[in-house]
């Protein structure tokens, strides 16, 4: 994870606002970088100073050029580096020397190239801690700021994209370009730009935080490769969203770094990254996309629109067939088609043809023009049932599409409800579809996407208004009595807890378990069997049998002390049979729950979110259906709850056919604690709570069986 | 089918939904066929209706099949198929069964149209003389005797015949929808046949064309097309906008977003957007997806156009009579510019503009940039460029051709005898000017650019690395093989003996895809003009036996340049000289493979721009990680590459030790 | 040959390929820092030192070199 700590205090005002930019590095070949970045910053109109520093050049594009970054007579709030990476260290050291606080470096040919990149970044890495320099980069395409203020185009991108109130931060370069091309074409603008390339100094972290507060920026778009930083992007985007109430959108790509890496738990293979990045992501309120389509889909709601308050539609179409598509995107999405109050249904009662569709979906007929839309789509945000509205048009020989687009952005304006469109067809809605772009109407070529950007509006608003959850305090845990079970065992260069050394572990934090003991003989085992309370189930310790099942070592059921001490002589008579060599600790006894429903609990080591809890019901819902849900630690209440009700088998647990409810609180309860054991210590790497026994509502649940791995 | 005429009482119901016929007695329809889905439709001449149960779904509805609101004109209607809303009339076609055709201006075919085959374009050559016609099965190896092969009238003619007795083949006295076909909101289409399972929808106009289609790979013909005498293969999708006029577009070829083409050639798995093409012959993987991209009279394949790239084939006002060869793998950066006549080298790319005519054809893989007006050339740069590796490795696998018949013979490898002798010319030029030019001198005219004197070594230094890593790299695999499969060793080396039978193994061509000797294309032609070629069916199978004996053929070359640059011919290799090889391999492969690392790096010289402008691929809706996807791809490969150091090392001592233990 | 030929055989080398004053060569300058190389010029200047001393460096070494007196003690290594 990155240690900000050791860095100085991150300077980003001077990155996007400098009053002077000196580009190092730059030469007169035009169409290449070196040159081109400068070039560019000329060209969009920077309202600083710029000086280019190139050891052979005496001028750049007309403007006199210095041989170092020392010869420059002025201050230089921000360097931008563009030297090949073997003498970028040169470079920077001589713009500390100079008193430069902050930097970009373009340049690739560090760490992503391999262990001679990986020496060079770290070598500037120290000088720039040496004098207290933030950087971007390295290896990036560069930064912009639209703000007129600035006006820096510190890029190669050819060219400045309109002012707007999206920022884009990117890891990858080569998306830059992509999305900036995407973005002219829908007439999206932005705030600033970044291109942060391999965050060897200023993180996407960082960024956040400097876009939390910028009053340009009203939506933060994030592309990631990787994530290295799990928490600290939790804990910023979860800081940004509730403070500021700016949505984070996230679109993460690359293949699961982790792949098929053997795992000895349930958890640990069931939890791939992308499942707990999926479920990070969500508590922290981020939304998260697929393609960089549906970011901006989301995006433009989000940020030329009102946030919704409720899930209530209203779908105003001039065409019954995509009024349909509409429709069942509108339930896809768990959104609701609202009920128009009975004013607005008189309004159009009166307003409406005979022949138009006046219930929602509401179908103004193929011959609707301007004013007829302007009543549906006025009545309809009027209609205090009604929480947002969708505009869907096709292109009939009749339909005036300049002017329902004039009326639409219109109508909208005047009301605090979002309404969004989608203008169906390519090119006679072109011209349409320009001024929806223009005047910031959120357009939408499919009624899915329409549907979905609303969700996600809708989704971000729900976490918006969410306070921050208390932990749960717990008393009794004695933490140090888990702790030197882990020491001992690792002292003994042991990686696996046994059982019985799991349940003292479990047992310190609070977690439930079943009354058990360890017999060494049958005689023994009667005794023990009789104190706890029969039915009991009998199970093989020994650190070299890990499926106990598999060899024959776990006998069930068993009701009366002398079946208990036939059940001891035969466990090991089959130990001995299947795995002769295996040294046994002893005979496991304990109570056994019949009647229970059984549930996963696991722990696992994500290396960019740490902790992560699993939650899922046992035995087949796992093994075939993996139906589990993931948060990453700390878990409190509200999020343990969560965790239950999100898997598709809750109903299970809450009481289906007939069957009584389970203890869920008790789940609850038990998960929380779990997360509070999984931050305490360490140590542990996987565990595995398979089963966790539920009882009825009101008589609690145990761990019948637990694996820890360290 | 069995079909009867109508009964009175039919025909009562029939005039009672609204229907009326010039002549009753003409209409027939299939027994069972449910009547009450034949409304408000008119009928001329002769109409056969099949059996109008079944439905299909249209922007998300369900409808009925049968006939509404329409008027057909000596139409067969198949089984289950609906016609609905036509503009003005469905004239003189067979419409197969499962066919939708909803909302259509106009479907008409006049008698004895042939469908687009048999039109002329004028490719490479705007001002004319190298026209290729085109049929439904044209092949880019076809286009490419018809266009290039000007200097046999007699092969001209023979080949022409046997062209034009596929035109006359495709001609038919009705057009033809085929089964499953779906015709939706068009504007008119005239004279064009549509294939199986073909989706054509939003098209403003079609015009004396073929749509082909297969169930494998169903043909999207989409939003604001207009096209004019055209031929669209299987598994191709064009769409917004895209406007042809005189175009044949090959099987899986993606074209959209307004880009405009005309008297163009696009074969396999090319891609073109938003730009212009004129009098173009995009050979296999052509690609150009940006706006102000202009190609024009030129022959390309493998080729990507970066922004803004143009040509002109206009000379000394002599009119448009110039053309340009780009050979395979080339690339033209950003607001590129080319005075055509030109011809540029395999696998090179060309950065900035170029007023001089240009001829490096036998310097591939090479830079060539542009510094105040003057052209330059670095020999061999593009041989140590990770991008160059990369689309080694992309273009096989992107290859989106799911018909069963893949029309188009490709070629990929990037080293070929193609490739690698004219590295070999190109190495011996680069030498010999090293000896002659005097060293005062900076720089010196190869083509019409600027070569540097220093670089005359480096760029033969590279070529040679290139051409021992080739040579010795295949010539182990062939012995590897032989000693697996002829354990005793003599045997083995015996069996090393070319089989190819060539007498002139070091002369090759790309056959827009199909890299052969040329003396069997030499062949060819004088089998076709001879007559020996009846028709256009076993023209394709000459060819497909060329495809087939490609790696026989290489490996008569390899043993030739052996035999050239080693003295040593195949069937007399000891095993010292193996290990030799395999050492001398080792080293050239190393050297090349530690520059290509370097490359990786990305250093801003003059290079960068080939990381950061050229292989950008605008994304659409089905693109949105290509961009992405160039830099995962990139990474992988640079991933690949600093593990290959290892892999390179290893196979050396595998092979020893296979000889050794001989 | 002794390094102080060298030395001066390379300073002027450099001067020529990269096109400045030979008195802006000093031996510590940095190819691309202090003498404005960029990577086309660094090739030439390796075949260039190639040339002028007759020798045949391994490229991928040479390419590492970056300052005039480390290309100094490189091409010492081939001269012997």
């Amino acid at each position: 994870m990155a240690d900000n700590t050791a860095f100085p205090q991150v300077d980003l005002e001077h990155v996007f606002y400098p009053k002077s930019v000196a580009v190092l590095g730059t030469n007169r070949v035009a169409g290449t970088v070196p040159h081109d970045i400068f070039a560019n910053i000329l060209k969009d109109n920077f309202q600083g100073i710029v000086y280019p520093v190139s050891p052979k050049e005496r001028s750049v594009a007309g403007v006199r050029a210095y041989k170092y970054v020392v010869d420059i007579p002025d201050p230089v709030d921000l360097a931008i580096l563009v030297f090949p990476s073997t003498v970028c260290n040169l470079a920077l050291e001589q713009c500390g020397q100079k008193g430069v606080k902050s930097a970009i470096i373009i340049s690739a040919g560090f760490r992503e190239i391999g262990p001679a990149g990986v020496k060079r970044e770290e070598e500037i890495k120290e000088i720039a801690k040496k004098y207290n320099i933030s950087f971007i980069g390295p290896n990036c395409l560069g930064v912009i700021n639209t703000d007129p203020l600035s006006r820096l185009n510190a890029s190669f991108a050819r060219k400045m994209p309109q002012e707007g109130s999206i920022a884009f931060l990117s890891q990858s370069g080569a998306l830059c370009t992509a999305v900036l091309d995407y973005a002219q074409a829908k007439h999206i603008g932005f705030s600033k730009f970044v291109s942060f390339g391999n965050k060897a100094s200023i993180s996407e972290i960082d960024l956040m935080r400097y876009l939390k507060n910028d009053p340009k920026t009203k939506v933060i778009l994030i592309y990631l490769e990787e994530i290295t930083d799990g928490a600290g992007l939790m804990n910023t985007a979860r800081e940004i969203i509730t403070e500021t109430g700016k949505p984070v959108l996230i679109l993460k790509s690359g293949r699961t770094r982790e792949g098929a890496a053997a795992a000895a738990s349930h958890t640990g293979s069931l939890a791939g990254s992308d499942e707990v990045c999926d479920a990070a992501f969500k508590q922290a309120g981020i939304i998260r996309c697929t393609t960089i389509e549906e970011m901006f889909n989301s995006a433009i709601a989000l940020a030329y629109q009102p946030v919704p308050q409720g899930k209530r539609v209203a779908i105003i179409t001039n065409a019954g067939g995509p009024g349909v598509l509409a429709t069942d995107a509108t339930i896809a999405q768990h959104l609701e088609l609202a009920k128009f109050s009975a004013e607005t249904t008189e309004i159009y009662k009166k307003t409406l043809p005979a022949t138009a569709n006046i219930k929602n979906p509401v179908d103004v007929i193929g011959d609707a023009r301007a004013d007829r839309y302007r009543v549906a789509l006025g009545s309809a945000l009027a209609d205090p049932g009604v929480d947002g509205v969708f505009v869907i048009l096709t292109p009939q020989s009749m339909t005036d599409i300049e002017n329902i687009a004039r009326e639409v952005c219109a109508t909208i304006g005047k009301y605090n409800k979002p309404g969004y469109a989608s203008f169906m067809g390519e090119q006679d809605v072109a011209v349409g579809i320009n001024i929806l772009q223009q005047q910031s109407i959120p357009h939408y070529i499919l009624p899915e996407s329409m549907c979905r950007a609303y969700a996600s509006a809708l989704f971000f608003r729900e976490h918006r208004d969410q306070t921050v959850e208390q932990q749960t305090e717990f008393s009794g845990i004695d933490k140090p009595k888990a702790v030197k079970v882990i020491q001992d065992a690792l002292a003994a260069g042991r990686k696996y807890l046994p059982e019985e050394e799991s349940d003292i572990v479990l047992n310190a934090f609070g977690l439930p378990m079943l009354p058990s003991g360890l017999a060494h003989s049958s005689d023994e085992a009667r005794k023990m069997a009789e104190d706890i309370g029969f039915p009991v189930v009998m199970k093989v310790v020994s650190d070299d049998i890990i499926h106990k099942f598999d060899v024959k070592g776990v006998l069930l059921d068993i009701r009366s002390a002398e079946a208990a001490g036939d059940a001891y002589d035969t466990i090991l008579r089959n130990i001995a049979a299947a795995k002769p060599d295996a040294k046994i600790k002893g005979i496991l006894i304990q109570k056994m729950v019949t009647r229970g429903e059984e549930v996963i609990l696991g722990v696992k080591r994500d290396p960019s979110f740490g902790a992560v809890i699993m939650f899922g019901l046992g035995g087949l819902f796992v093994e075939v259906f993996k139906d589990v849900s993931f948060r990453v630690a700390p878990v409190g209440p509200r999020a343990a709850g969560g965790m239950i009700r999100e898997i598709r088998a809750y109903s299970m647990l809450a009481g289906a056919r007939g069957k009584k409810p389970r203890d869920i609180k008790s789940v609850e309860e038990a998960i929380q604690r779990l997360s509070l054991l999984a931050l305490e210590l360490p140590e542990i790497k996987e565990l595995d709570i398979n089963p966790l026994i539920v009882n009825d509502e009101g008589s609690g649940c145990y761990v019948a069986d637990a694996r820890i791995m360290l | 089918m069995a079909y009867t005429q109508l009964s009175d009482s039919q025909i009562v119901q029939l005039a009672s939904q609204g229907c009326t016929a010039s002549d009753w007695s003409g209409v027939s329809v299939a027994a069972g066929c449910d009547l009450t889905r034949i409304v408000r439709s008119k009928f001329f001449g002769t109409v056969r209706i099949g059996d109008t149960s079944g439905s299909h779904v249209v922007d998300g509805v369900e409808l009925p099949s049968g006939i509404y609101d329409a008027a057909l004109a000596n139409c067969d209607v198949g089984d289950h198929v609906r016609i609905s809303r036509i503009g003005s009339v469905v004239s003189n076609y067979l419409i197969d069964l499962d066919v939708l055709i909803e909302d259509v201006a106009a479907l008409v075919a006049d008698n004895d149209a042939t469908y687009g085959n048999g039109v002329e374009l004028e490719t490479i050559n705007e001002g004319g003389g190298r026209g290729v016609k085109i049929i439904n099965d044209l092949t880019s190896q076809t286009a490419y005797l018809q266009g290039m092969m000007r200097h046999s009238k007699a092969f001209n003619e023979k080949l022409q015949m046997l062209i034009d007795a596929k035109v006359n083949d495709s001609r038919q006295e009705q057009g033809g929808v085929a089964q499953g076909a779906r015709i939706l909101h068009c504007g008119t289409i005239r004279n064009v046949n549509i294939g199986l399972k073909a989706y054509v929808h939003g098209v403003q106009l079609l015009e004396n064309g073929t749509i082909m289609s297969c169930a494998e790979h169903p043909t999207e013909v989409g939003e604001g097309v207009q096209a004019r005498s055209f031929i669209i293969a299987e598994g191709a999708r064009v769409e917004s906008g895209a406007m042809l006029d005189k175009v044949f577009v090959g099987q899986a070829v993606k074209m959209g977003k307004q880009f405009s083409a005309e008297n163009s050639l696009f074969f396999a798995n090319c891609e073109a957007y938003h730009g212009e093409a004129v009098s173009l012959f995009a050979g296999p993987y052509t690609v150009t997806h940006h706006k102000s991209t202009l190609l024009i009279a030129g022959l390309f394949s493998f080729y990507n156009a970066g922004s803004g790239t143009n040509q002109s084939n206009h000379m000394y006002k002599l009119g448009p009579v110039h053309q340009g060869v780009l050979e395979r793998g080339c690339k033209t950066g950003s607001f590129s510019y080319l005075l055509f006549e030109a011809h540029i080298g395999a696998f090179s790319v060309v950065i900035g503009k170029h007023y001089a005519n240009l001829d490096l054809s036998n310097l591939p893989f090479s830079y060539i940039s542009e510094e105040e007006g003057n052209s330059k050339i670095v020999p061999g740069m593009n041989l140590v460029s990770v991008g160059t590796v990369r689309d080694a490795e992309k273009w096989p696998k992107r290859d989106g051709r799911k018909a069963p018949d893949r029309r188009d013979l490709i070629v990929f490898d990037v080293f070929s005898p193609y490739t690698v002798e004219k590295m070999r010319r190109g190495r011996d030029e680069l030498v010999s000017l090293s000896e002659r030019v005097p060293r005062e001198k900076i720089s010196v005219n190869y083509g019409g650019a600027q070569l540097s004197r220093l670089l005359l070594k480096k760029g033969a230094k590279f070529y040679s690395l290139a051409i021992t890593k080739y040579l010795l790299g295949v010539l182990m695999e062939k012995v590897k093989a032989a000693l697996q499969a002829h354990p005793e060793w003599n045997e083995a080396i015996a069996a090393l003996k070319p089989s190819a039978g060539l007498h002139d193994p070091l002369a090759w061509t790309d056959i827009s895809g199909l890299i052969t000797p040329q003396e069997r294309l030499a062949e060819l032609e004088v089998r076709l003009a001879g007559g020996a070629i009846v028709s256009y069916e076993q023209l394709l199978s000459e060819c497909k036996s060329l495809y087939d004996g490609y790696r026989a053929d290489e490996w008569q070359y390899i043993a030739e340049v052996f035999a050239r640059e080693y003295g040593v011919s195949v069937e007399n290799l000891t095993k010292e000289k193996l290990l030799a090889a395999a050492e001398e391999w080792e080293s050239a492969s190393l050297s090349l493979h530690g520059m290509i690392l370097d490359d990786s790096k990305k250093e801003f010289g003059a290079f960068a721009r080939i990381g950061y402008g050229l292989d950008q691929t605008e994304e659409g809706l089905q693109h949105d990680f290509e961009a992405v996807r160039g830099t995962i791809e990139t990474n992988a490969v640079v991933q690949k590459l600093v593990s290959e150091a290892a892999a390179i090392k290893e196979r050396k001592e595998q092979f020893k030790s296979i000889i050794a233990a001989a | 040959m002794d390094k102080s030929e060298i030395k001066s055989r390379v300073e002027k080398v450099t001067a020529l390929v990269l096109k400045v004053d030979p008195k802006d060569i000093s031996p510590t300058a940095n190819f691309a820092f202090d003498l404005g190389a960029d990577s086309m010029q660094s090739i030439e200047l390796i075949a260039a030192y190639e040339e002028e001393f007759n020798i045949s460096m391994d490229e991928q070494k040479a390419r590492e070199v970056q300052t005039v007196e480390g290309a100094v003690e490189f091409i010492a290594g081939y001269v012997k």
